[in-house]
């Protein structure tokens, strides 16, 4: 596939045929971020779509300063941001509904021994629920940074702050979920 | 207390962000701390379970009509959004004060800028469609104009002729010198 940046212009240009290769290469990506920052597999989709909208109209103001990736992250993690705004009250639901758990370990049974799977059924909850307890700024830049794999330089430019205060916040927050699970990640 | 600062080393060492200077100094005070060997060992322990249960949770799919979908939507927005500007999105006024406030950079483009003009409105002044009617209805006159009447003088040894034509409904009377148009006289039959 072509590089982001002749798609970019090519799409500048009028070319919508390129804005679907970027919508194809990025899907994925975007529904995982999105799944993860709002915890509701339903508004998914939605988001998604308002997402590739938003990068679509607003491609004539892309510089190319920083990288597509970046970008579209940025605009990513700013529409769940006003999704969340917008619903607070489901703001802080279970990461995994029942039946979304009960998907992982079906799947997982044939590979784990019962108590192994028991221990990481816990191990999972008490995580999940120690990423939900961090307010939205850490939560952010831990899906970022332990999930998506997403370099400090690039978190600085999606969350709009330099480097060196995404390694303390990403610090703060460590510090926060090391306190809540200490006991249950056995060293 | 004194190792706090060490913790915030240790937790941007496991992402490989630290420059080489800090991870020189953190294994140094690594070497002689195990209250900060424990914490690299936690810390990189609640990253690695981090990274496994984002691995296990797994995100909903776009389908394969997601893309349509979008792009169905995008094929609606106006076409003319994506048509590249030929000319800057500023007005016209904009764009001449931009201009003009560049000549304080560029001396010569204000000079020959101030010459274009006034050759301009000098030659407007000469040559303008509001000048006397009288030349416009000379460069007017063609042959095919009808002759009324023709005078023949003599003067000073050279001839002079009088014609009258009929030009747009009106009279026109031209005097000639040696063939060539000497004087224009409107509003009258010339006799």
């Amino acid at each position: 596939m072509e590089p982001d940046g002749v798609l970019v212009d090519r799409c500048k240009k009028g070319d919508v045929n390129s804005f679907e290769l970027l919508v194809l290469k990025y899907q994925r990506k975007i529904f995982g971020i999105i799944y993860r920052l709002t915890n509701n597999p339903e508004v998914v989709e939605d988001i998604a779509q308002e997402v590739f909208l938003k990068v679509y109209k607003a491609l004539d103001n892309f510089k190319g300063k920083s990288s597509f990736y970046t970008w579209i992250y940025r605009i990513t993690v700013n529409t769940c941001f006003n999704y969340k705004k917008a619903n607070k009250e489901n703001q802080y639901q279970n990461l995994e509904s029942d039946s979304e758990s009960d998907k992982f370990f079906d799947a997982a049974e044939n590979l784990l021994e019962t108590d192994q799977l028991i221990e990481r059924q816990e191990l999972s909850k008490k995580i999940n629920e120690a990423i939900n307890s961090l307010n939205e700024e850490q939560r952010t830049i831990i899906i970022l940074r332990d999930v998506e794999g997403v370099s400090y330089d690039e978190i600085g430019k999606i969350l709009s702050c330099p480097s060196g205060t995404v390694r303390s916040r990403l610090f703060r927050a460590r510090k926060e979920l090391k306190t809540k699970l200490e006991n249950y990640i056995g060293v | 207390m004194k190792c706090q600062k060490y913790h915030e080393l240790i937790s941007a060492f496991i992402d490989n962000e630290l420059s080489m200077k800090e991870t020189l100094r953190l294994k140094r005070h690594l070497k002689s701390c195990d209250h900060c060997k424990e914490e690299m060992k936690i810390m990189s322990k609640l990253q690695y379970e981090f990274q496994k249960e984002g691995q296990a949770r797994i995100a909903p799919q776009p389908g394969e009509d997601f893309s349509i979908k979008v792009m169905n939507i995008v094929r609606t927005l106006p076409v003319e959004k994506k048509q590249r500007r030929l000319f800057p999105a500023i007005s016209p006024l904009q764009t001449v004060r931009n201009w003009v406030s560049s000549f304080g950079r560029r001396p010569i483009l204000a000079y020959s800028f101030t010459s274009i003009v006034a050759i301009s409105v000098i030659g407007l002044l000469l040559y303008s469609p509001f000048q006397k009617d009288e030349l416009k209805t000379v460069y007017e006159l063609t042959q095919a104009d009808p002759v009324i009447q023709i005078e023949q003088k003599e003067q000073d040894g050279i001839d002079h002729y009088v014609r009258e034509y009929a030009i747009n409904a009106s009279q026109a009377v031209f005097g000639f010198k040696d063939g060539l148009i000497e004087s224009v006289n409107y509003g009258s039959s010339g006799k």
